[in-house]
Formats: C-alpha cells, structure tokens, sequence
C-alpha cells in the first residue's frame, strides 16, 4: 500500500503533537445526485466502530491522547489525525483498522441523517444559503454533482447499503496523499508512518468516474420571490478555468481587484465605501482540477438593487476589457506572494495546499511555479486572459421581494421564476 | 521556547507579549473594554458602530487603506463587538510588526470621523443588522427571546442593536464614546510574535508610550445571577420545533474545566449522554446536545433538543432533571472521568497549530479568565483535575436558577 502513496513532511517544534493528514481524492462530486450528503454522513460514521476492535474509537484515542477529523471537501475527504509525540504509531495503526475494517451500525447512520436534517432545515432559513443552492442548480442543473444540493429528501434517501458501497470508493488507494507535521525529523517520522502503512494491502479498485460537467446556456436570470424582505440577495456566477489550467494564476490574480480582495476590490468599494448599500459584496474564485468558475454574492439594500445590478455589470465590463491597472496587479501580486507566510505558519492548512496540488495532478514543484509565475505576471498577461471570459456575466439569481426583483430581472435579460424550496 | 512578559505603560496601557520563535508570522490584538452592555439603552448598536469607524482611516491612513494596507503584505485583519469588549485583530509576517502597532496607536488616538463618514458606515451597519437578523426568520425571534430571557440585565441587549437605536445615535455621540472609552487605560494590547520580547517592547513603548489620552472607565456591567423569567415560548417560522434550558452560574474559573468535561459527557460529543439516549433513540428529536458560555458577567449552561414540528409536549426537561440528578453520577466512573480528561487534554494542546490560534487562546486566558499563566498552565490542570471537582461543580449547577424555552414551529413554512 505505502508505495502508491504521496509523502510531504514538514517540521514543528511547538506544540508537542503530530498533525497527519490523509487526502483521498473522493469528495462530494463523487456522490450519486439523488443521495447528496452521502460522503459527509459516511465520514461520521466512518471512525465510530471497528470490526477488529470492542470499543468505540473515540474512548481509545481519549486514552492515547489523540483525536481526529475528518471533513469533505468537493473533490477530496482529508482525514487528520493529532496525537502526542510518544504515541504516534500506536494511534495511526488504529486509526487505519478503523479505515480499513470499518463496521457500520443503522442506529449512528440514523442518527447522523437526523443531525443533517436538522440542520438543514435551520441552514433553509436562510436566503443567501438558499440563493446559492438556487444559483448552482440554476447553472448545473439537478443531474449534476456540482448542481445539486444536500436536501432533507436526498439525506432520507440513504441507507446502509448505500453507505457501504461509497466506502468501497475511498479504498482505492491510487492517488492517496499523506501530510505529516512533526517535532521529530523527516527520516525517522517517513520511517514509522512507512511501517504502519505496510501492514494494509488494499485492491485497487475503479475509479467512480465524475459525471461529465457541462454548462447549458439557459435564461440568463432566476428569481425567487421571498415575501417581508428588507433586502435583495444576488448571487452570480460567470464559468472561468480549472485550477489547472495555465490561466488560473493570471485570473485568480486579476480578480482580486475586481471582486476578491475585499476592500482592494472594484465592486466593495463602489457598493459598499460610496454608496452604503451594502455590508458586503464579495467575489470568491473555485478552481478544480476540471472546472472553475467565478461567482459574487451580496445582500444589498431594496431601494440601492437595480444600480447595484447596473454597477456589477458595468465593473466585470470595464475589467474583462480593459484588465487592471499597475497599482492593482502590484497589490494583488504582493498579497499572494505574502499570504504564503500565514498559509505556512499553519502546518495543517500548509498539508491542505500540498495534498490539493497533489489530488488535482499538479507537478511537486508547484508552489515554486506558482510564486514565480506570480511573480512574472505583466499587465498584458491579465488582458489577455480576462478576454477569453465570457463577454456579459451569463447566470444572476436574485432573491428578494418579487415587485423589486421581477423588473430588474427584465431589464438583465430572459429569466425563469422558482419558488424558494424548489432546489 | 515559548516566553510570556506582561507590563503596563506609564499611561495605563496594559501589554501582555507571547514570544514563539517558530512563529513564521505576529498576531496581534487590542482588545477596548467597552461592548454593548456598557452602551446607553437607547443607542443600542454605538459600540459596534465606533468598531466600523475604527476602519475609516485618520490622517496617515486613508479610507479604506487600513485593510488594503495589511492584506498587501499578506496580512489579515477584523474585529468584533461582544456584550463586554471590542477586539481588533491582525495577522501580519513579523517583520511588518512595527508596521500595524504604529497604525493600531495611531487610529486609537486620531481616528478621523467625520459627519459624512459617520453617515455612510451608519447606513453599512443598518445593512448588517438586516443582513444578519431582520432578514433572518430564525434569528429574529431569538434576539426577542434574549430580551425577555435577561429582562433588565444589559444582556438583553444584542451587541448589533436594531433599527431604530442604531438610527438614535448621533454623530456627537460617536465623537463623545470615542474619547471618553477609547484610551491607553481601558485597553489591553495581546501579541503572540516571532519578535524577541525585548525588540517588541521598545516598538510598543515608541509606539503606544506616547499616547496622552485620557478618559473614563466605563461602568461594571452586573453580574449576570438570574433570569428575568423562568419560562418564555415563541413561534418560530422553522419546520421543527425547539426547547432550551439554561442554567446561570457566577464566573468563577473553579467551573471552567469542569463545566467543560460536563459539556463533553452531556451533550458536546458524538458520544455524548444527550446523543445517545435521545438523538439515537427518539424518533422525534432530530438534534441535541449543550453549550457553556463562559464571561465576566456569569456563566451559563445551556441544554437544547431540535424536534419535529408536531411535538408539542416532551418530557426534556424531565429528562435534564433525571440527568443531572442520577444519570451523570452513574455514567461518570473513574474510567471514564479519565477518558475525558484525555479529551480535554489534547484538544488543548492540539489545537495550538497556529500563531493566530496560540494568540486566541492566549487572549482567552487574559481577558475571559484573568491570569496569562493559564497558557502555561492548563494542561497540568487537566491532568490533575478530580473528579470530586466535577460533582461539586455538578451540584451548584444543578441547584442555579435556570430559564426555560419553547420555540415553537411551524407543519409548513412561509416564504
């Protein structure tokens, strides 16, 4: 098993604990439509009980001083065990049984699914949760992993059997990637973690193929009318590149000063510094290793909507045209580069950077790319790029009073009417 | 390796300085002693407010230059206004942390608002209020269950105000809490850095030691002993229906680790005596677990269960009583004491992965508990913790006064 597995090691020497992760390239993309949330119910109820062990693990670890979680990701479930020095071997064996030989139980798949509904009918309340899970099924549509969301029924839908059979997934270990941050030094550490690991022999199985996405040019806007709202919430979305590609860096650069870079962006300080209209408006790019898009998202006040929705268009316009200025691409390219600092001081969020590049096939060295290629970027590069983007921002959901949103939603262009829970 | 020094300037500046030489970055805090409890009720929302103005530069720094200037070289920066403090915060690399102590000294003396920009960030906040609770179907009706839960007590009062406080408040006023609370004497300044401590106190006195302003200490907020009532029901727009109990203790930091362990067993873990017996056993309850809360005013403990919609009556509160009475004293045998002191132990010192993370915690020990020296030390009180500590403790929360909530939802939700 060990040698299909990807190896990072980095050195601490405070607090006295190891950090390992394990990334497998199986996320929520990977879940059949109709039981979304199945990879986030299989992680909790993946480390409760074992076939090889009487007790729970979590009283074990409490007793050797470890603990673990584990969280989903749309392209990767990462699992990260912590654990004092003496007694690293000795937890990540029995983190592995635990893995490996997991043993299900109805009563905590129950009990997790209820958990998921709960929260999500409380996460339903809210519009902009809602205008989102809208804006992604607007765009992808609801046979596609990335257009739809966990729902109470898709939660209902999934039982034990379905339960096992996405395990079966996550034990293909090709591409598996492992992070450990230690006080002790590489040689020694890569030696137990090694010898822990080769205990396993696992079967490479096939790979779940992700189903083909695909962006269908439909109306250009939805609408869902929501009575007693004080405000407006505009979710858009414009496709872009997957992380991957080589246009990533100048974009996701570029868009920093349209959209991401908080109070250096275009759109905050328009909407936010110079008319009050809003407490924020912010842009977020998510690149995959085959799909990028990105995506700006606001609450803003009822009477200020309609110039917001003319300011937006107009910004991404200027941008996509005519790119940046000198002092925009100098700011964004120094945040970058900088950001690295904060991103190593953290050993788990520095695994994190690792073990993405590692599951989405990016070369070893590509950090090193990414700073001097950042470091590199000229004014034209950005140009250049930003043209290949969509002339006008192609998907807008907006969520609000239906009198305030319905004639804005005609002027941007065609658009379709959905009720607020048919997601 | 890691060195704490805490010193106070000749003008009341209280400076507590972490020294990590792994730290690749400094993460610093200033932390005004001034929150929503201490506000006059009718400008409910000042204090939050002032905390936006804090962002809109002085004469050095420019509108808006103040984020633009740290996230440049890589940095963070926020802030929050609870019932008792307002805290900003940065993350900056080290060798920039001259840098932002020059620019945190400047703007608590010469923060620049005008009636202008007062206006703007008035109408920002409102937008935030409707943001985060009047747009919030489930939010709202607990900002009014707060203000019957703690009646008279400043608690009642949400640290964002509302609508009609926050358009009470007048520029003059903004002017006037900005210098009367402001200042050296009500502020402690927390920095975890790579810095040598000798290096970061010479910046500090350059910096901060110059400041003359002078001002009031705001009032003591009272402890917070009782509830104003014992029973409160609501309706809530959710399709589920939820009860809460929670019990107010004084502050006294002999509860803290007990109170902790207490919450693991109950209701904070997976495994936990709430999720067991009820999450995993009753159709009907969909979630349920507890939460302590920790301040200077008082503690409480809170028990929740999330149901659905048609279960009106149910018989948790019973439960609560029978679990407090028996249950825990059953459960909580010596082996299990110790499984649960292991848990709190590594949680403890796992969760130190960061410089920002360190400083939180940190700040946790001065601020909320009183005594930097916790940092160094709440691991070996984990350790020896007993477990007649945890029945004590067990005791006086089962014998504090307590408030009861109904929320009661709704079969179908309106949209």
């Amino acid at each position: 098993m060990a040698e299909n597995i990807k190896f990072f090691y980095f050195n601490h020497l405070f607090p006295p604990v190891h950090y390992l992760q394990i990334v497998i390239p199986k996320g929520s993309l990977s879940e059949p439509v109709e039981k979304k949330g199945i990879m986030e119910i299989l992680s909790e109820n993946l480390f409760i009980y074992s076939k090889k062990y009487k007790e729970e693990l979590k009283p074990i670890f409490d007793r050797l001083g470890a603990n673990f979680d584990i969280s989903v990701s749309e392209e990767a479930t990462l699992i990260t065990l912590k654990v004092i020095k003496e007694n690293f071997e000795k937890a990540l064996s029995i983190l592995l049984d635990f893995l490996h030989y997991p043993a299900f139980k109805e009563k905590n798949l129950k009990s997790s699914k209820k958990q998921a509904i709960g929260n999500l009918k409380i996460s339903l309340t809210d519009p902009q949760i809602v205008s989102e899970m809208h804006l992604f099924d607007f765009v992808f549509g609801k046979e596609n992993p990335l257009g739809k969301s966990q729902t109470p029924k898709t939660t209902k839908n999934i039982k034990l059997k379905d339960l096992i059979s996405q395990y079966e997934r996550l034990k293909d270990t090709r591409n598996w990637g492992i992070f450990i941050s230690s006080p002790e030094e590489e040689g020694k550490i890569k030696e137990k973690i090694f010898r822990t690991l080769s205990k396993y022999e696992l079967k490479n199985l096939d790979l779940f193929e992700l189903k083909e996405v695909k962006l269908e040019l439909k109306p250009k806007v939805r609408i869902i009318p929501k009575k007693d709202m004080t405000q407006v919430s505009i979710n858009l979305l414009i496709p872009a590149f997957p992380r991957t590609s080589i246009d990533y860096i100048p974009l996701k650069t570029s868009f920093y000063s349209l959209a991401e870079g908080g109070f250096s962006s275009r759109i905050l300080r328009e909407i936010r510094v110079e008319m009050s209209s809003t407490y924020g408006v912010l842009g977020s790019y998510d690149a995959f290793k085959d799909i990028g898009y990105l995506q700006i998202s606001g609450m803003v006040k009822n009477n200020d909507f309609q110039k917001t929705v003319e300011i937006i268009e107009k910004l991404y316009k200027e941008w996509k045209n005519e790119g940046i200025n000198v002092e925009e691409l100098e700011e964004a390219k120094q945040f970058y580069l900088n950001s690295f600092k904060t991103i190593k001081d953290d050993p788990l969020e520095w695994g994190s950077f690792l073990l993405k590049n590692h599951i989405q096939d990016l070369p070893e060295n590509y950090y090193e790319i990414l700073i001097e290629r950042i470091k590199n970027l000229r004014l034209e590069d950005i140009k250049e790029v930003n043209k290949k983007l969509l002339e006008e921002i192609p998907f807008w959901v907006f969520l609000g009073e239906e009198k305030i949103i319905k004639p804005v939603a005609e002027m941007v262009g065609e658009f379709e009417i959905k009720s607020y829970y048919d997601i | 390796m890691i060195k704490i020094e805490n010193f106070e300037l000749k003008n009341g500046l209280k400076v507590f300085y972490l020294y990590n030489p792994q730290s690749l970055i400094s993460f610093l805090q200033v932390w005004y002693h001034f929150g929503s409890a201490q506000e006059e009720k009718e400008k409910n929302g000042i204090a939050h407010l002032i905390e936006h103005l804090f962002f809109k530069g002085t004469d050095k720094i420019k509108e808006t230059e103040f984020s633009r200037i740290i996230q440049k070289e890589g940095g963070s920066c926020n802030a929050f206004t609870s019932e008792e403090k307002i805290c900003f915060y940065e993350t900056i690399p080290s060798e920039k942390l001259e840098m932002i102590i020059k620019m945190e000294a400047d703007r608590m003396e010469n923060l620049k608002i005008t009636e202008e920009n007062f206006e703007k960030e008035r109408k920002v906040v409102l937008e935030e209020y409707k943001e985060r609770i009047q747009n919030q179907p489930i939010v709202k009706p607990l900002i009014e269950v707060r203000k019957e839960v703690f009646g008279d007590h400043p608690f009642s009062r949400d640290p964002a105000g509302c609508e009609e406080t926050i358009n009470n408040i007048k520029f003059e006023d903004v002017l006037r809490y900005y210098k009367d609370f402001f200042h050296p004497k009500n502020c402690t300044l927390i920095i975890v850095s790579s810095k040598e401590i000798d290096g970061g106190k010479e910046i500090i006195e350059k910096n901060f030691g110059i400041i003359e302003k002078e001002g009031k200490i705001p009032s003591p907020i009272p402890p917070l002993l009782k509830p104003s009532k014992e029973y409160v029901e609501k309706k809530i727009p959710l399709k589920a229906t939820i009860f809460s109990k929670t019990f107010f203790l004084p502050k006294k930091e002999a509860f803290y680790f007990p109170l902790n362990l207490l919450h693991n067993l109950i209701g904070g873990d997976e495994d936990s005596i709430l999720k067991r017996e009820i999450q995993e056993k009753k159709f009907y309850v969909l979630q349920t677990g507890t939460f302590p809360f920790f301040s200077n005013s008082g503690t409480l403990f809170l028990f929740f269960t999330l149901n659905l919609p048609f279960v009106k009556k149910y018989n948790f509160l019973k439960t609560i009583d029978d679990l407090l009475k028996n249950k825990i004293r059953e459960v909580l045998n010596k082996e299990k004491f110790e499984e649960l002191k292991g848990r709190l132990a590594i949680s403890l010192l796992s969760s130190l992965n960061s410089t920002e993370k360190i400083g939180l915690y940190f700040a946790d020990c001065i601020i909320s508990r009183g005594n930097p020296e916790y940092f160094f030390k709440d691991y070996e009180t984990i350790k020896n913790l007993n477990i007649e500590e945890v029945f004590e403790t067990l005791e006086v929360l089962r014998n504090s006064s307590f408030c009861e909530v109904l929320l009661k939802g709704s079969i179908w939700q309106k949209t």
